[in-house]
């Protein structure tokens, strides 16, 4: 169940980290876009400022022409003024009512009038006064609030520059009841909602136009403030569209898109390679798994079919040893037995059947039993070589077996040996080796009537008898005819019983380095 | 002629000729337990339309175990004469040692 889990997990980080990066792009597409859009509102509201400082001159310059005009002719020429100013209040564009002041008895008073009725005529005296007063003392030009009411109005005052100041020259401009202005398309006011306020206040009273009635503006927005006369106008701007273009503004969407699909496919594609890669870990564990028991049934078995007790026999000391190869995977077909027969014989075998594996070894089984079968009934070795032979069939894939059975006479030492392909054994007499030489017939399995002959000479008393498998010997990057000599100083160097003997040759012959699988069997005549 | 060793073991190039009714396979290297099977599959193959008569050339085998006799014997079924040529001292040792020198005998 845990491999089951490791999947989903390793997903579920995958997607977090896909929507942490999909987020993190998101928010700095997005953050770039609003950054640009900021710098270009706040451009735009100033080019929007600029344009509203540029109607100044088209006030200023009619009531700069009215001031020349009144002082010059003493505020008398009625019918010039009525001529310099009609058309320019006759359709109430730019103004609704021009007129000249002066001060009267301490009071200043309208004393020449073009158009309508002024409305600062309906403010108080006093009040009238003050601005006027404060007009005479600057060259600027002096506006004046008269937002109150149906008819909203701007007045603007304007004296001629050098004193002393008798003449003020005054208009005063219509501003649409509900305040609405119309934005000419290509306008630098094009593409933004904006108000306009006299003076610095955002506040409704101050409000001169607004291309909306939803004040104060919400949302993104910026200001400028310009000056205007001797005072100033402030304009607050809010885009109605996306200033920088829709591609910028639709990037964190595209880019949060992209992202998730993005995120959902690699999501995908990992479950797929990690159930993929489970799958295969469960295979290569079960697979593990099934070797390992093979491995283990087939030494399991090898090992039982060596024997694991040899059989005592009065007056000889026999010993073997069995080692597996380096790798240890495959076990071989090497075997050793020794089989006490009835009448005062024993005889000793020692086996290696070809290849490796537990086809091999299941051959070894039934060769060596069969053997011990014979060996039983009181035949001679070469009569088991040849009956052993006509048992085998190997099914012609080329699996042979080399035997070497030798049969000992107890009270006599002497020994009758047959051969079947195997490697000679040794007799180490008297501090002297040497290889016995055997008849050596074809190797059981390989041709249907081969002809085994034996051999039989005589122990000497201490004599050693070695008989064993060729991976004793047997060395890559030589003949074998060099590995058998080493063999033979080996065995003829070992000191001691034959227990001491047996693990000398093997160490002195590197058995544990090599790949092939060992049998040795010694018998030492002590009597 | 086919060459059929190379690459997979730079140990053993084996080499299949064929002419009339003898084919001849070239052993150049080590036979051992780790590349038997490439001879094996070797013969395998030059007997699949079995020749009257199959040449090992061992000249230039200087190892040979008991897995490589054993590939060697695998073709002793199928075909009516096996020959060794020119086989090294090594080989030749092997041969006689395991008692096959008139099962695999010298031309």
């Amino acid at each position: 169940m845990e491999r089951r889990a490791k999947p989903r997990s390793t997903t579920l980080v995958v997607v977090i980290i896909g929507l942490v990066i999909t987020g993190a792009m998101t928010f700095a597409t997005w953050s770039v876009h609003d950054s640009n859009e900021k710098r270009l509102l706040n451009q735009r509201t100033r080019e929007a400022a600029a344009v509203l400082t540029a109607a100044l001159p088209s006030i200023q310059t009619p009531l700069g022409s009215a001031a020349v005009l009144a002082e010059a002719t003493d505020g008398n020429d009625a019918q010039s003024f009525q001529q310099l100013m009609d058309p320019l209040v006759r359709n109430h564009q730019p103004f609704v009512t021009a007129s000249i002041w002066a001060l009267v008895s301490g009071h200043y008073r309208p004393i020449l009038t073009a158009g309508t009725t002024s409305k600062m005529e309906s403010r108080g005296q006093s009040m009238i006064d003050a601005f006027f007063q404060r007009s005479t003392q600057t060259a600027t030009l002096g506006v004046f609030p008269l937002l109150h009411g149906k008819d909203p109005r701007l007045g603007y005052s304007y004296t001629v520059v050098g004193a002393p100041v008798r003449y003020i020259a005054y208009a005063e401009s219509a501003i649409p009841a509900d305040r609405k202005e119309v934005v000419a398309k290509d306008s630098p006011f094009t593409g933004l909602d904006n108000a306009i306020y006299l003076g610095k206040r955002e506040v409704p009273a101050a409000l001169i136009a607004a291309t909306t009635r939803a004040l104060p503006l919400k949302g993104r927005r910026a200001k400028a403030s310009v000056a205007f006369g001797d005072t100033s106008l402030m304009i607050v701007a809010s885009p109605t569209t996306e200033l920088g273009g829709s591609l910028l503004a639709d990037l964190p969407w595209i880019v949060a898109l992209v992202g998730l699909v993005g995120t959902a496919s690699g999501a995908v594609l990992v479950d797929r390679l990690l159930r993929r890669r489970t799958h295969a870990e469960d295979l290569a564990a079960r697979n593990a798994v099934l070797l390992a028991e093979q491995r283990s049934v087939a030494q399991t078995l090898q090992h039982s079919l060596l024997p694991d007790r040899l059989p005592h026999i009065p007056g000889f000391v026999i010993g073997g040893r069995y080692h597996a190869g380096a790798e240890g995977v495959d076990i071989g077909g090497d075997w050793y037995d020794v089989v006490a027969q009835d009448d005062g014989r024993f005889l000793i075998v020692v086996g290696d059947v070809s290849g490796r594996g537990l086809p091999a070894a299941t051959v070894m089984a039934s060769l060596r039993f069969a053997i011990r079968a014979f060996a039983s009934q009181g035949d001679s070795p070469a009569v088991i070589l040849t009956k052993l032979n006509s048992l085998a069939d190997f099914d012609g894939d080329g699996r042979f077996a080399t035997v070497l059975c030798a049969a000992f006479e107890m009270g006599t030492g002497e020994i009758t040996v047959a051969n079947a392909g195997h490697p000679p054994p040794i007799v180490v007499e008297g501090g002297q080796a040497r290889f016995l030489d055997t008849t050596v017939g074809t190797p059981v399995g390989v041709v249907a009537e081969p002809h085994y002959s034996s051999v039989t000479m005589t122990l000497g008393r201490q004599a050693t008898f070695l008989a064993f498998t060729d991976g004793l010997f047997e060395r890559q990057g030589e003949t074998i005819q060099v590995g058998m000599e080493r063999l033979r100083r080996s065995s003829a160097d070992a000191p001691g019983t034959l227990e001491e003997t047996l693990d000398v040759i093997i160490e002195k012959q590197g058995v544990h380095r090599v790949k092939d699988d060992t049998a040795i069997l010694g018998v030492q005549w002590l009597t | 002629m086919a060459d059929v060793g190379g690459p997979d073991d730079p140990r053993l190039e084996l080499t299949i000729h064929s002419a009339d009714d003898e084919t001849v396979i070239v052993v150049d290297g080590e036979v051992d337990i780790a590349t038997s099977g490439l001879l094996r599959t070797t013969i395998e193959r030059a007997l699949e339309v079995p020749p009257g008569r199959l040449v090992f050339d061992l000249s230039a085998v200087p190892f040979l175990d008991s897995s490589g006799i054993s590939a060697l014997l695998s073709a002793l079924d199928a075909v009516e004469s096996v020959k060794i040529r020119n086989p090294s001292p090594a080989a030749k040792l092997v041969i006689e040692a395991t008692g096959l020198s008139e099962v695999l005998p010298c031309e």
